[in-house]
């Protein structure tokens, strides 16, 4: 186990390499220039005072090859808008965007497996339609969208609850909570809705097999049946689509960002791609690439524990 | 029957389920969630309400946070870094105070400098300074810590980002006594006046300076000093306890505890923010949706901000069909002005010939294009195109300007013009059109935010080749070279006229910046240079 672990850790590298060299190019590739990032009213003299400062006249071999030399040496830079470390500002918004996606990813486990399962068993019944088609919407809805619906309703219509801001778990858990509950059950919901439905149809599966027909025939109680035979196995697919799903998550977390105005990564790398701050989106989204890798390669560790089968064939 | 019942429920919720899923494509706010952050951006005019202080009356309430809606990012805290006046403006100018200010017409007066006198060959500036002020670091404002804002500003070391418009000719400053200056000019420059009442006439604390620390502790002598600065998310700021300026109650300013700026690019996002509670205010509505929204809602008041945006079509001169002049004439007499205003700004704006407000000291009505769709095929029949001709015109993605166009292109169809669009986002649009100068046509937005006649006028140059308009860069200086008011108007005049009678941009119509804040915020008064000023600002409730 050991082994394979350290064989996923390294093979994050190249794909991280890859990541950095297609982000590098499609930010090279895009029009415009970073000086005009700075306002509308700059003088053509302080644009090209300002990209011989910045390296920007410098081919983008070179560019490149500075970057990833800061990168491996820790240094992320600074902001060529603000001028500021790029650091401090990973400091202050990695760990909301972390927790939008946790929370949300929790709220969506938490509803989507057991209804999932409720709905594998009661095929065909009342509480399956219903799932199903609570599914089917929550699949439709656009995040953004439902974000604005619970505004309305929430902090408008009803004044339960702010419409945006952020307080530091650290700060007060209850404030933090008031404010985080509506981005992550607007992000969380369309991930529930796919893990529902990638559930329901692993669970129907797993139920038509023989070994379930055979421990249903020995006398086994449909409670251990579904818990102790038929999860293990129906589990595959829905991690699988757990970690497929994280990466959208963080996509997600760029426009829920944006309607709850919380200072996290994704509000951060959509400005900043609109500003052309290079340095910033670099280091950004190989951060966001950086967790999406491990969570991916945890996983595959996580397939070889739950069926050791796959683990035995992958040492073969 | 349990069938039947099960297959109603579904039916129910099939029905719900569709209901939703329309009333979310009939959203108005789908598109705007993602709207990008930009000084120039959609603003239309209403009939708003002034507050002035007169208002406020006696019993003035101390205390209170103020929390308010910024549309644009904050480029930095540093004046030096900062290039537009109207968008970090909105957070320096609580912070910072300039030498000089200028009043609603746009005369200069006392600030930081109580008194200034421009020596008779307009080749030196003295500024007699106020005794009374001090930093928020607690260094004192006097004539040294003056003197080494503005060596500083000219230094290469400092870089300011607007010296090569607005400090070119700032020779040397000399040190007359305590609190008197000299500012020594290597030719006249009357515009320097002006730039002494923007970012080039901000004092910052030297000893910030010399620390390097301006962009994250920075220290002016205005009413609000920092307290937290979240880049890209928030910057609170709290009472100067020493600020120097009395309220109507005889205590010192500013009457709030606090002032919080969140960043909120959305308009969308803003006007629910607004209605909510969660804010008091909002700097600008980026929509006409959030301007009608609140323009009579009860509880809220709407402000006109004494700025506007100009919209205009500018023409690519190395376009060899663009470069007859009968071509550019046509597509100016094409254009229906007041159609415009009436169908893109929804009646919330004016015609003007140029960049000037028409309550602007330099206002011409100097204008030789009015709506004559006859003229236009007349001229283009002229110029070889009798049955037409096609060009592209090239946009940034965003609202007014996608409405703009393709109101441009009906009207340009009724002459014979074929316009093809194509929309792209703003730097890629900068890219295009000021820097490379090519393309053919580009429709975009010069704000005009009442700083120096001549700088506005300057910005006019930006998306023209100069090089094919060298007239303007010749008259362009003379608008600046002398302080007399009449002998500038002239020059200014024949820089509106050279630049129309050559149809270099068309300039389409001008719209008005909107802000609104709860009824409970007493007492918002603008800066000339359209940013809120919170220093005399109180909370009724």
């Amino acid at each position: 186990m050991a082994k394979k672990i350290v064989r996923k850790v390294l093979l994050m590298l190249p794909v991280l390499f890859l990541v950095s060299i297609i982000l590098f190019t499609l930010m090279e590739v895009l029009p415009g220039d970073a000086a005009y990032g700075l306002g509308s009213d700059v003088s053509d003299e302080y644009i090209q005072q300002f990209r011989e400062e910045h390296g920007l006249d410098k081919p983008a071999y070179v560019r490149y090859l500075d970057w990833v030399t800061n990168m491996l040496k820790g240094d992320f830079g600074v902001s060529l808008i603000s001028g500021l470390p790029i650091i401090d500002r990973i400091k202050v918004r990695f760990p909301v965007t972390l927790e939008l996606t946790l929370l949300s990813m929790i709220v969506a486990v938490v509803i989507a497996i057991p209804a999932g399962i409720l709905s594998a068993v009661k095929r065909n019944t009342l509480p399956d339609y219903l799932t199903s088609v609570l599914a089917m919407v929550g699949v439709t809805i656009p995040p953004f969208w439902l974000g604005m619906l619970m505004v309305l309703l929430f902090s408008i219509t009803l004044g339960w609850l702010p419409a945006s801001g952020y307080v530091e778990l650290t700060e007060s858990v209850s404030e933090n909570l008031t404010r985080m509950i509506m981005p992550a059950l607007a992000l969380g919901t369309q991930f529930a809705a796919t893990v529902t439905r990638q559930t329901r149809s692993a669970f129907l599966e797993t139920l038509d097999q023989d070994y379930i027909v055979t421990a249903k025939a020995k006398g086994l109680p449909q409670r251990v049946v579904i818990w102790k035979h038929a999860l293990r196995n129906a589990l595959i697919p829905i991690v699988t689509t757990i970690g497929m799903q994280t990466g959208r998550l963080f996509g997600g977390a760029v426009v829920i960002e944006t309607v709850f105005t919380l200072p996290g990564i994704g509000r951060e790398i959509v400005n900043s791609i609109l500003l052309r701050d290079y340095p910033v989106v670099m280091a950004l989204i190989m951060i966001v690439a950086f967790i999406v890798i491990v969570i991916n390669t945890l996983i595959d560790i996580i397939h070889g524990l739950i069926d050791p089968r796959i683990s035995q064939s992958q040492q073969r | 029957m349990k069938m039947a019942n099960m297959k109603r429920a579904l039916a129910i919720l099939l029905v719900f389920a569709s209901l939703f899923s329309l009333a979310a494509c009939g959203s108005g706010t789908n598109e705007e969630v993602l709207a990008t952050d930009d000084d120039a951006s959609a603003s239309v005019e209403s009939p708003a309400t002034e507050v002035s202080a007169a208002e406020t009356g006696n019993g003035i309430k101390r205390g209170g946070v103020l929390t308010v809606a910024k549309m644009t990012n904050i480029t930095s805290l540093d004046p030096t870094k900062s290039s537009s006046i109207d968008n970090d403006g909105f957070v320096l100018a609580q912070i910072f105070e300039t030498l000089l200010r200028q009043d609603e017409e746009g005369n200069i007066i006392d600030g930081l400098a109580e008194s200034y006198e421009v020596a008779e060959d307009g080749l030196s500036i003295t500024f007699k300074l106020r005794e009374d002020v001090v930093f928020h670091d607690g260094e004192k404002f006097n004539a040294e810590a003056a003197k080494f804002n503005l060596d500083w500003y000219i230094s290469e070391e400092c870089g300011h980002i607007n010296y090569s418009s607005e400090l070119t000719y700032v020779d040397s400053i000399d040190l007359i006594d305590e609190y008197t200056i000299r500012m020594n000019m290597s030719a006249v420059d009357a515009s320097i006046l002006a730039s002494m009442t923007g970012l080039c006439g901000y004092m910052i604390s030297p000893k910030t300076i010399k620390e390097g620390t301006i962009a994250t502790n920075p220290a002016g002598t205005g009413a609000f000093k920092v307290k937290e600065y979240v880049e890209g998310d928030h910057v609170t700021l709290e009472a100067f306890e020493n600020y120097y300026r009395m309220g109507e109650d005889g205590k010192p300013l500013p009457y709030l505890d606090e002032v919080v700026i969140k960043i909120m690019t959305d308009d969308a996002v803003r006007s629910a923010n607004l209605e909510s509670g969660d804010i008091d205010g909002v700097d600008y509505h980026g929509s006409t949706n959030s301007i009608l929204k609140f323009e009579n809602k009860e509880g809220f008041q709407s402000h006109t901000v004494p700025s506007v945006n100009n919209y205009f079509v500018s023409f690519n001169l190395n376009n060899e069909v663009l470069a007859d002049i009968r071509v550019r004439q046509a597509m100016a007499y094409a254009v229906d002005r007041q159609e415009f205003i009436d169908v893109v700004l929804e009646g919330y704006g004016t015609t003007v010939p140029f960049v000037v407000r028409k309550d602007q000291w330099y206002y011409s009505d100097y204008n030789p294009y009015t709506y004559d769709p006859e003229k236009a095929k007349e001229l283009l029949a002229e110029a070889g195109y009798a049955d037409g001709l096609t060009v592209k015109m090239y946009y940034i993605s965003r609202e007014p300007d996608a409405t703009a166009v393709q109101l441009i292109q009906a009207q340009f169809a009724e002459v014979g013009i074929t316009m093809e669009l194509e929309g792209m986002d703003r730097l890629a649009w900068i890219d295009l059109v000021r820097t490379q100068k090519s393309g053919e046509l580009g429709f975009g937005v010069l704000a005009n935010f009442g700083y120096d006649a001549s700088r506005q006028f300057n910005s006019t140059t930006y998306y023209v080749d100069t090089t094919k308009a060298t007239r303007l860069t010749e008259l362009l200086p003379k608008t600046r070279a002398s302080f007399d008011r009449d002998e500038r108007l002239k020059s200014l005049h024949e820089y509106q006229k050279e630049y129309l009678d050559n149809c270099y941009h068309l300039f389409v119509g001008q719209n008005q910046r909107i802000t609104s804040y709860k009824d409970t915020v007493q007492n918002v008064n603008y800066h000339w240079y359209a940013v809120a000023k919170y220093d005399e600002v109180w909370l009724s409730e």
